[in-house]
């Protein structure tokens, strides 16, 4: 019995994958440090990000039809290989913690006086609904919120157009070298790097050969998107970008078209929360199938709730209060998520190109 | 059984569909009739020494009752006064005296008073970006006497004094003698390291016992953000034209032949500031493009001729460069760089700029400002001559 059945074809991976990564990026705003120049950052994050596909691409393409856990398995044999991917998860799970935890802290700031536990808890009931309905619903399901996103996006950027002032982007690189290069890295991190986790979804995919291809494509448009949201941020908002907790947000704020067409909040509250969904819930499924298949269950679905509690609990112990987040979200997010974004992948890819030539050199027996 | 399950789905949805009516806003939800809505806030120091601030509130019943008639008949909104240690402070205690909780969202003016704006309004500007109800969007002004007057002054066009504010805001495009600066545009300047800040200035006049509004320049603040003076309407016109922001406006010079005057509207404007450092000396070079046409002329020139308009022309231009001259030399004497010349350098010479900066204040006064005036008279328009009385 497998454990998922379901197959998904190409078009509606890069799709996913459009979704995963605008996922927070969409309120967060790209490359804080960087202010002005965050187009730039954006550009060199998705050079490094393109880096760290090629590894996970590489990965794919000697194990078709294989999860992260089942290549783990294979590459390292049952124990060690379980110990790999056991890491894979917990980051999964944390990951999905920080992002459910920013989802709840962007909603506390209206809803001052509810709960952030029921903030949580109503999102985390809709992403354990779609996880326990398998990788077809969460696919499908992506196409209508991220079609959204995208108009959404398009149409707010057009409405602020005559609040843009292009000046606002000068003086080019007047940051310190080191500055640039840690939002730049932050970026590749933070979304390019978490795509990770598409690992454990491409191993559904209809054509096998197709995922690399499809996955470039969702980082190029989502690439495109970011840049386009890095150059109208700072144009839009000059040199008070630095106070603003959510830039986009803030952008989406100042629309005033005739005294008509304002308060446009809900947009982003809108495509926050459709984006935020996509992310929490194929980060949840990751870390559930995951653990379905170290375990060698038969089915994955005992296990939805108890992790989303788990998720929940996370996320609602990690931090007193979001600005922490935000600093480490900065701070250390990028150096934290290293090891289990790139070094991981890659020994694992050394590893399995090793164990492949062992097998094909005559001498091997492995 | 799989019309049992069906039937519980449908019973679960609509009991999902029909609570969106009773949870929308979960523990945050506020019914309208519990809120007192802000239209406007003004922030003054009292004779007595204390901060206070006054919200202005709308009455709803009152807005409506125009159309039964009754015209007149009562105020449409109602000014509350709270004082408190901070901002924040004195605007949440107004609920001492009002009848819900104040929702600032639809806050259109915030009013500092003459004698707080000249001690500084640093402290009170945090909870205006800090705070998620208000909006970048409202217009700060500064009263000339005590924002409370101003706020309480009644106009008949509108009923709320708020409302009406900031419709007069807008309407100074109209002229261009002064210009709306809402929050956003504040910050920026408040942030910046060589900007300093201007807002538009309003007072309460009085003629035969009415009183009225008049928005009558723009008030200049300090790097602390301290009122430090005031720009009348021609210093102000020259500001905008140096900053780009005139939008329409009237200008009015000598007919080139016959004694009289005549009126150029001005169709469009556009500026450019260009820094220049040759031998660590900065020049600024203002490029000001202008447009307008001959809206009206108190004399019996001969309008056939085209050197009548190239003389017409240069006037323009003359009167540009003297708003201009006028604005500039306020600046100087006031040591305040309200037209962004040192954000001007910092963009093209970054580098240059890091060495200026702290003498900054020394070094604006001295700098050569070199205006260019480009100007274009269109041709007129219903009538081609003038009125000759025979």
């Amino acid at each position: 019995m497998k454990l998922e059945g379901g197959r998904i074809p190409s078009s509606q991976l890069t799709i996913l994958a459009i979704g995963f990564l605008l996922g927070s990026s969409i309120i967060l705003g790209p490359g804080g440090a960087a202010e002005n120049n965050a187009w730039l950052a954006v550009l060199f994050g998705l050079g490094e990000g393109l880096v760290f596909l090629s590894i996970y691409v590489q990965l794919q393409k000697n194990y078709p039809h294989k999860t992260l856990i089942e290549m783990n398995d294979i590459i390292y044999g049952p124990y060690l290989g379980k110990l790999f991917s056991i890491c894979y998860i917990i980051f999964f799970l944390h990951t999905a913690s920080l992002v459910v935890r920013s989802f709840g802290a962007f909603f506390g700031i209206i809803l001052v006086s509810t709960p952030l536990s029921l903030l949580l808890i109503s999102i985390l009931l809709v992403c354990a609904y779609a996880v326990r309905n398998g990788i077809e619903v969460i696919a499908r399901c992506s196409l209508l919120l991220v079609v959204l996103m995208i108009i959404v996006t398009i149409f707010n950027t057009a409405l602020v157009a005559i609040n843009m002032e292009p000046s606002n982007l000068l003086p080019f690189m007047d940051i310190p070298i080191q500055e640039f290069f840690k939002a730049s890295h932050s970026i590749s991190t933070l979304p390019f790097g978490q795509t990770i986790v598409f690992l454990m979804i491409v191993a559904f995919l209809n054509q096998q050969q197709e995922a690399g291809p499809s996955l470039l494509k969702a980082f190029l448009i989502f690439g495109l998107f970011f840049l386009i949201i890095a150059l109208r941020n700072p144009m839009v908002m000059g040199p008070q970008i630095y106070l603003a907790t959510y830039p986009s947000f803030a952008v989406v704020r100042s629309i005033n078209i005739a005294d008509i067409l304002t308060r446009l909040d809900i947009l982003i509250g809108v495509s926050f929360l459709g984006a935020g969904f996509l992310k929490i819930t194929v980060l949840y499924y990751g870390a559930v199938l995951g653990i379905a298949q170290i375990l060698n269950m038969r089915s994955y679905l005992p296990l939805v709730l108890p992790i989303g509690a788990l998720i929940l609990g996370v996320s609602l112990l990690q931090y007193d209060a979001y600005i922490y987040d935000i600093n480490d979200a900065l701070k250390y997010y990028p150096y934290y998520s290293l090891p289990f974004e790139f070094f991981l992948p890659l020994i694992t890819l050394v590893a399995a190109k090793i164990r492949t030539y062992l097998q094909a050199s005559p001498g091997g027996k492995v | 059984m799989k019309y049992l399950v069906f039937k519980k789905i449908n019973f679960i949805s609509a009991l999902l569909i029909f609570s969106i009516f009773f949870c929308g806003g979960c523990w945050d939800r506020h019914e309208l009739d519990s809120l007192a809505i802000v239209s406007g806030i003004a922030l003054d120091k009292n004779n007595d020494g204390q901060i206070s601030s006054t919200a202005q509130l709308i009455d709803p019943g009152q807005l409506k009752s125009s159309q039964e008639g009754n015209k007149g008949e009562g105020q449409a909104f109602w000014n509350v006064r709270g004082t408190g240690n901070t901002t924040f402070d004195m605007l949440r205690n107004c609920t001492h005296k009002s009848p819900g909780k104040l929702l600032v969202s639809h806050c259109q003016v915030v009013i500092f008073g003459e004698d707080l704006a000249k001690e500084g309004i640093k402290e009170n500007l945090d909870i205006l970006v800090r705070d998620f109800e208000f909006r970048d969007t409202l217009w700060l002004l500064v009263a000339e006497g005590k924002g409370s007057e101003v706020l309480e002054t009644k106009t008949r066009l509108e009923k709320i004094p708020a409302f009406n504010i900031s419709k007069m805001v807008r309407t100074q495009d109209f002229n261009s003698h002064a210009i709306g600066v809402n929050l956003h545009d504040f910050i920026n300047l408040a942030i910046s390291p060589a900007t300093s800040a201007v807002v538009p200035i309003i007072r309460v006049d009085e003629t035969n016992n009415e009183k009225f509004l008049n928005i009558s320049g723009m008030a200049v603040f300090d790097r602390n953000l301290k009122l430090i003076s005031k720009l009348n309407k021609e210093e102000s016109r020259g500001l905008l034209w140096v900053i780009g922001k005139i939008k329409t406006g009237i200008i009015v010079v000598n007919s080139p032949q016959s004694n009289g005057t005549a009126s150029l509207e001005i169709l469009k404007a556009s500026s450019k500031i260009t820094p220049e450092i040759k031998e660590n000396e900065v020049e600024i070079i203002v490029n000001i493009k202008a447009q307008s046409n001959l809206g009206d002329i108190q004399s019996i020139d001969n309008l056939l001729y085209p050197e009548i308009w190239n003389t017409l022309n240069r006037h323009q231009s003359a009167a540009i460069e003297h708003e201009v001259g006028l604005a500039l030399d306020k600046a100087r004497h006031l040591n305040a760089d309200i037209f962004g010349f040192g954000e001007a350098i910092y963009k093209k010479y970054p580098r240059e700029w890091k060495q200026i900066e702290p003498y900054w204040q020394e070094v604006f006064p001295t700098i050569d400002v070199k205006v260019q005036v480009e100007t274009k008279l269109s041709m007129p328009s219903m009538a081609k001559d003038t009125i000759k009385l025979k």
